[in-house]
């Protein structure tokens, strides 16, 4: 309760002085009543001290004050938390949350619709729920890593150039013949994928044979490759992937090159180990590849308007089936990513 | 059954007295005031039936039943906000440019009434399926939770990203945001959920809304174009959550034309403001339409060359600032450094409806005892860098004068001039004196 004497005194002038303070005295004795009353109750209840700090809690949440150190008198030194990505239920460090759940609710770029989907049916499928805790170790960075590097910026924007005049005709055909655009494929989400499922698993590709040199190399540059006896699919997790040795991976590429090459390894960007220091040059990609496709999730990032939402998002379905067309896979592998891709781009609709 | 163990009570054997203005009941056989459930109950259930009926509603405090009086005891453990303890302060982690979430979370965080209204758990979530997945306001419930629960580990808002991200899809994107796009997004959603099921209220305008956030956030801002022919004067009142003001130098009266309305002659209009009174009056300044800007006059049915002017109808309970210092013209987008000096204690009252200038120039200055138009600083959000990259820090206070810098999970004590002398982009201001709505 609030007592403002000066305002009483502008509302009533005629009042003598005494009548002021025989109020006043009044309200003050019902405002101590008051206060008495609570403390007996809460005496007489039990329920007086009750609220009182504990010595041991106040010292405890003491303010450190001393340089150097934060308020809870920790050095400023970042610590490593994991957290669960709510999306995709995986382990992983808080501090690539943000990158990781654009990748995982399948916004931003390729690598993100394989990592969606690897996540969601290779761990729970083929390595079944107990192992989900198993990989957030060192094998899941590796997982990562193959993923990541599929598609390195830099490798990119040489083969966009290199294969411009020839690639696009080819897999327009590949494309007809299993009968899946980007809008059939839309419409048959739920069988579609399924008999690609088999055929390829997201680890491993087939239709090597039919690749040319350059896209083997390319291929191989970045994956382990390892051609597996069983299948006579291709590994696509990275060069450190620890279900094949050094020798088969050496092997596979006599093979299928002749010789055997190195892959090298500057070409590489890793997205996924960029740290804070080197924002300034994946900002300069970003924009890069905001300003080579005319659809980019930055176009819809200030419309609210439902309809131009949708419409972006399917460009951009599109625009980043591009982009996997001059990359060169062959046309399996190629229709799955298709598929994906419409699975994702459910997904996203499900998000609305 | 007796709490208090007076066994006359019940037989009504004694006399009793009950004192009038608090009605507590004395006992005279006992020689005690006495306090029995039961009667606490009817005396509850009848203040309530009054307070529905109009008159004004007494608080009352939490009283713990029998089962928490037992864990109280048992748990001697306290977590007390006070002077000196840390509780209420907690770092967050950058989960990937995530920086600008940070500072409006910390921010959001300790706004006071915010901070009492969730403290209370005074939320009861609309929407509540999906065990209150979805809802953002019970999300920003458990953030406070977090933070004054003792804990001193960095926090990992993962959750509340996920479910901007989800909610919002014009904010999701591993990319640096602007705080004020997150804090508009953010308060936006929070309403959003607020009123999620309550049926046929949530049609209802912005300046009615009884959400928390609207409570506290929401301002009236009153636009009154005044004709030059006729002086007729057409009012509109928009509901504001925030009060963007422009830092470069005066576009409307460059020397050239120089409005007749001026009202403040310490603010040319050719020049950049350098604090946030002046950022303020020339927000509140009439404005001359010119004349390629012509309005149909509702009085005299002519188009007409206009003024207008902008002033608080309705002031908020807390104030949020947002000094543009992002500009984005045709063909070049630069940050606007200028220092702008910003006071710890705001009077809004000149730039009321009520004090506005009159026609002839002169404030009508309604300067007397009252500081019920007062603010005070609490917040302020920071960005270093440039446009395209940098950091957003964020001091806040606590308790009545303690200020602390967050620098995503680094919490550290602050000075107020050094508060004082940051740059500043958002500065939140709460006002110094609540009134009964």
């Amino acid at each position: 309760m609030e007592i403002n004497p000066t305002e009483q005194s502008e509302d009533c002038s005629d009042a003598t002085e005494e009548d002021f303070a025989f109020v006043m005295n009044d309200i003050i004795d019902d405002i101590t009543l008051g206060l008495c009353f609570e403390i007996h109750r809460s005496s007489k209840l039990g329920t007086l001290f009750l609220s009182d700090t504990d010595p041991q809690s106040k010292v405890e949440h003491a303010i450190v004050d001393r340089p150097g150190v934060d308020v809870f008198g920790n050095l400023p030194a970042k610590k490593q938390l994991e957290c669960i990505c709510p999306n995709c239920q995986r382990n992983l460090a808080a501090s690539r949350f943000a990158p990781h759940l654009e990748k995982c609710m399948g916004m931003g770029r390729n690598s993100s619709r394989i990592a969606s989907r690897r996540s969601q049916k290779v761990l729970k499928d083929r390595l079944g729920p107990d192992s989900l805790k198993h990989d957030s170790g060192e094998s899941e960075d590796d997982y990562n890593d193959a993923d990541w590097s599929l598609y390195p910026d830099k490798k990119l924007k040489r083969l966009r150039k290199e294969k411009r005049s020839n690639s696009p005709r080819r897999h327009k055909n590949s494309r007809l013949k299993n009968g899946s655009s980007l809008t059939d494929s839309s419409l048959h989400i739920t069988d579609v994928p399924f008999k690609h499922e088999r055929a390829d698993t997201p680890d491993s590709i087939g239709g090597y044979e039919y690749m040319t040199l350059e896209e083997k190399k390319t291929l191989l540059m970045s994956t382990c490759g390892v051609i597996s006896g069983h299948t006579k699919k291709m590994c696509t997790r990275s060069h450190k992937c620890p279900q094949h040795t050094d020798e088969q991976r050496r092997q596979v590429r006599q093979f299928l090159l002749g010789t055997g090459i190195h892959g090298d390894d500057d070409d590489n960007v890793d997205i996924d180990t960029y740290v804070d220091g080197d924002s300034q040059s994946l900002r300069e990609s970003l924009q890069w590849e905001a300003a080579s496709y005319a659809s980019s999730p930055t176009d819809s990032t200030s419309t609210t308007n439902g309809n131009s939402h949708a419409s972006s998002r399917k460009r951009h379905g599109k625009s980043s089936k591009s982009k996997k067309r001059k990359n060169g896979k062959s046309h399996s592998f190629h229709t799955t990513v298709t598929n994906s891709n419409s699975n994702q781009l459910s997904n996203m609709y499900e998000f609305d | 059954m007796t709490l208090s163990g007076c066994p006359h009570l019940k037989a009504l054997k004694s006399e009793k007295a009950v004192d009038m203005t608090y009605g507590m009941i004395n006992c005279f056989a006992c020689g005690d005031y006495v306090y029995d459930r039961e009667i606490d109950k009817i005396a509850r259930h009848l203040n309530a039936r009054s307070a529905s009926q109009g008159v004004l509603n007494q608080f009352v405090s939490w009283q713990p039943n029998h089962k928490e009086l037992d864990l109280l005891k048992k748990n001697t453990k306290r977590r007390r906000v006070e002077e000196c303890s840390t509780i209420g302060l907690r770092g967050l982690i950058n989960l990937g440019n995530t920086c600008f979430m940070n500072s409006i979370v910390q921010s959001l965080i300790h706004t006071p009434v915010l901070r009492e209204y969730f403290l209370a758990d005074k939320h009861v979530c609309q929407i509540a399926k999906d065990g209150n997945e979805q809802c953002l306001v019970c999300e920003l419930s458990r953030i406070f939770q977090e933070f004054y629960s003792g804990i001193s580990s960095t926090y990992i808002p993962f959750r509340l990203l996920h479910l901007v991200w989800t909610s919002a899809r014009h904010l999701a994107g591993y990319e640096q945001q602007d705080a004020h796009e997150f804090l508009i997004a953010a308060l936006d959603l929070l309403h959003r959920h607020c009123i999620a099921g309550s049926n046929g209220r949530s049609t209802s305008s912005p300046h009615n809304c009884h959400c928390i956030i609207d409570q506290i956030f929401t301002g009236g801002l009153q636009s009154d174009v005044t004709c030059q022919q006729c002086n007729n004067v057409s009012t509109t009142i928009d509901p504001i959550w925030d009060i963007s003001l422009d830092l470069g130098p005066g576009l409307y009266n460059n020397g050239s034309n120089p409005s007749p309305l001026t009202g403040y002659s310490n603010s040319p209009g050719n020049y950049d403001p350098t604090s946030l009174l002046d950022c303020l009056k020339r927000f509140t300044k009439p404005e001359h339409l010119g004349s390629s800007a012509k309005i149909k006059c509702s009085n005299c049915g002519n188009y007409q060359e206009s003024t207008k002017q902008l002033t608080m109808k309705k002031l908020p309970i807390v104030a949020c600032f947002h000094l543009k210092r992002f500009e984005h013209s045709t063909g070049y987008h630069k940050k606007i450094s200028t220092y702008v000096s910003f006071p710890e204690e705001l009077d809004m009252t000149p730039f009321m409806s009520s004090s506005k200038t009159n026609i002839n120039g002169s404030v009508h200055s309604t300067i007397g005892l009252s500081c019920k138009n007062k603010y005070s600083l609490f917040a302020v959000v920071n960005h270093s860098g440039t446009i395209e990259c940098g950091h957003y820090t964020c001091f806040i206070r606590q308790h009545k004068n303690q200020w602390f810098k967050c620098d995503d999970h680094l919490i550290t004590r602050a000075l107020p001039q050094e508060v004082l002398n940051s740059e500043g982009y958002l500065l939140f201001y709460h006002k110094q004196i609540l009134e009964y709505e």
